[in-house]
């Protein structure tokens, strides 16, 4: 496959059709497909259609040729930490974050799962059996260091999938330390991949703070200095975003808050006109005529 | 004079109690030296520490010359064969220490808090010493117990500054420190330490060139300190190595110079030679297919990843690299045994 093809969805073009629980595939015309969040700076903005996008690629304004809430299936990888520091009741908890994320799958939907320590781990590829996953996820064991960086380019590199959207979920309590890839070779993995990347943090540690005299002490996450640069720089260069659970009891309500808010965006197509140099192709999208928070992929590469 | 003869009694029985401890000490050490050196270890696991004291206190008396040796490797084979995160362990290790202290210059800061004075024992010989200090250190490094390592790390080096087994494990603890798996150091302290490690190496390679483990890591750190030419220099040999570890990650590293050299080609092959060393590996397999990915092939990529990431890769050289030499465990603590009596 080209990198062409590849990186912007390209050849087995799609055109969803509204209120269709199917989509349409036509051939033979690269598309770009971008996946947005359109929000009013909290919630999302539901109602929009092609002609309230700006898009420009490279600059260049592009006419979209559709824009609509997707009904596609979801490819939904998780990449879980099970490093040592994960061990007892944050095992748990991860747990039922992953079954809250599976309940809310639909019977085409698929989910990967990915887990590691110093080791990356591809539990199971993309699959419907949803049974055996949770089966999966019910005797992983916690132990050992933490090569986050490696289990997301596999994850990433599990995404390729051309007939759904595809979703990355990676969660870790910590620092990597023993990945062979660099923040920088994954994040660009990451910028040429078709997959939005949610990543879920949770603090390291948590101290108590007192709110002053006569105040009750509250407990404080105390996340490590750069924890969270890497999870949170390969997001937002997908469009997708970090999410500070704080501590390992909040990662279900985290967990399915990424779902729901996935199932809100947009995707937009388009044929891209007059930009058809080789290499990076930058993004730019805008809802006109009103104030939105937009949250989408940086570009593609060609 | 009740009470003094009740302090008498009392004086008798401690004095009866420390023979006893001293005794039972003794008949351990004399087996470790005489007899079933593996009992002698488990049966010294089994001594309260204040028998241990007790006869640890007998060598500043003894007359025999010849004892530290012994004991020396004695208790460090009790702290460091099997376990030495337990608080016994340490103990052993303290107690080693001391009587490899003993002789040493005054000015080496100790790295225990017990001490021996003998009258007529002689210290342990240079070589016993450098052995003990290669044995724990290098047990201490592959616990990643780096700022323990350090302490006897600085003795060994002030010792024998030649001695080319001790400036690798000096290596490996730079190395070490630069690793976010053990610590979390600033980049100038990480560029400091690779200088660090880079000297150390290059010393063992002056004085033994055919140390491909010094090799190796001496291309690491190059690598890292952006040296790319040479890196590659010196790992391209490392191909050709008997030893599928060294060959493993002497390709893996040749992949990322060859990547920082904007070779993609020959990074591809080296990653791919590194995965036919050591098939179950991961980090190489892993490094080919995000190359390929870069390069557009992501069918290819994403087919890599059950073979990189699957059930059967449970060993990677990469995993334990910062942790130097840890199967030589074992061998320098036999080794440590049979100078048991010299």
């Amino acid at each position: 496959m080209t990198a062409r093809a590849a990186c912007a969805v390209a050849i087995a073009a799609l055109v969803p059709l509204a209120g269709s629980a199917r989509q349409t595939f036509r051939s033979g015309i690269d598309l770009v497909r971008v996946d947005a969040l359109i929000t009013d700076g909290r919630k999302p903005i539901a109602g929009l259609t092609a002609k309230d996008f700006e898009l420009r690629d490279n600059g260049v304004l592009q006419s979209l040729d559709s824009a609509v809430l997707e009904t596609l299936p979801l490819s939904i990888v998780f990449v879980l930490d099970t490093s040592g520091s994960v061990a007892g009741t944050k095992l748990s908890h991860l747990g039922d974050a992953v079954e809250l994320i599976l309940e809310g799958l639909r019977p085409d939907d698929r989910a990967a799962l990915v887990t590691f320590s110093h080791r990356v781990w591809m539990k199971t590829p993309l699959m419907s059996d949803f049974g055996a996953m949770r089966k999966l996820m019910s005797s992983a064991n916690a132990a050992g260091g933490t090569a986050l960086r490696d289990a997301v380019y596999a994850g990433l590199a599990l995404t390729d999938v051309q007939d759904s959207r595809p979703l990355l979920i990676a969660f870790s309590d910590g620092l990597d330390n023993t990945s062979w890839m660099s923040d920088a070779v994954v994040e660009q993995a990451a910028r040429r991949s078709n997959a939005v990347v949610y990543g879920v943090a949770v603090a390291e540690r948590t101290i108590l703070r007192s709110g002053g005299i006569g105040m009750r002490f509250q407990r404080v996450p105390q996340y490590a200095p750069g924890q969270t640069d890497f999870l949170e720089a390969v997001a937002e260069s997908t469009g997708g975003r970090l999410l500070k659970a704080d501590a390992t009891d909040k990662l279900p309500t985290a967990f399915d808050e990424i779902l729901r808010e996935f199932r809100t965006r947009y995707v937009l197509t388009y044929s891209p006109q007059r930009v058809d140099a080789p290499g990076w192709h930058r993004i730019d999208l805008k809802v006109r005529k009103r104030a939105a928070e937009v949250k989408a992929r940086a570009g593609y590469q060609k | 004079m009740r009470r003094c003869g009740l302090l008498a009694l009392a004086a008798l029985c401690l004095c009866a109690s420390r023979a006893q401890a001293q005794q039972a000490y003794a008949a351990v050490l004399l087996e470790y030296l005489t007899g079933d050196a593996d009992a002698a270890v488990g049966k010294l696991r089994g001594l309260g520490r204040d028998e241990i004291l007790a006869g640890v206190d007998a060598f500043n008396t003894t007359r025999s010359k010849v004892v530290l040796p012994g004991a020396a490797a004695l208790h460090t084979e009790a702290a460091l064969r099997v376990r030495q995160e337990s608080a016994d362990g340490l103990f052993n290790i303290q107690v080693a220490t001391a009587i490899v202290e003993f002789g040493e210059p005054g000015h080496l800061k100790s790295n225990t808090p017990l001490s021996i004075q003998p009258a007529y024992a002689t210290p342990v010989t240079p070589e016993f010493r450098n052995l003990f200090y290669c044995a724990v250190i290098n047990v201490l490094l592959a616990g990643g117990r780096l700022q323990m390592a350090s302490g006897y790390l600085s003795h060994a080096i002030a010792l024998s500054p030649a001695n080319t087994e001790i400036q690798l494990l000096a290596g490996v603890g730079q190395e070490m420190r630069t690793s976010q798996r053990i610590t979390g150091l600033s980049a100038g302290a990480r560029r400091d330490a690779l200088r660090e490690a880079e000297r150390h190496y290059r010393a063992v390679l002056a004085g033994q060139p055919g140390r491909l483990e010094a090799r190796l890591r001496l291309g690491r750190v190059v690598q890292q300190r952006n040296e790319l030419g040479e890196a590659r220099t010196l790992l391209q040999p490392l191909a050709a190595a008997a030893d599928d570890r060294i060959a493993y990650l002497g390709q893996l590293f040749l992949g990322g110079v060859e990547d920082g050299l904007q070779h993609p080609d020959l990074a591809l092959a080296a990653y791919d030679a590194a995965a036919a060393r050591v098939p179950l590996a991961q980090a190489a397999r892993l490094a080919a297919s995000e190359l390929r990915h870069r390069r557009g092939d992501r069918r290819a990529a994403a087919d890599a990843v059950p073979a990189a990431a699957g059930d059967a890769n449970t060993y990677d050289p990469w995993w334990t690299y910062i942790f130097g030499e840890y199967w030589r465990n074992d061998l320098l603590l036999d080794a440590l045994r049979k100078m048991r009596r010299t």
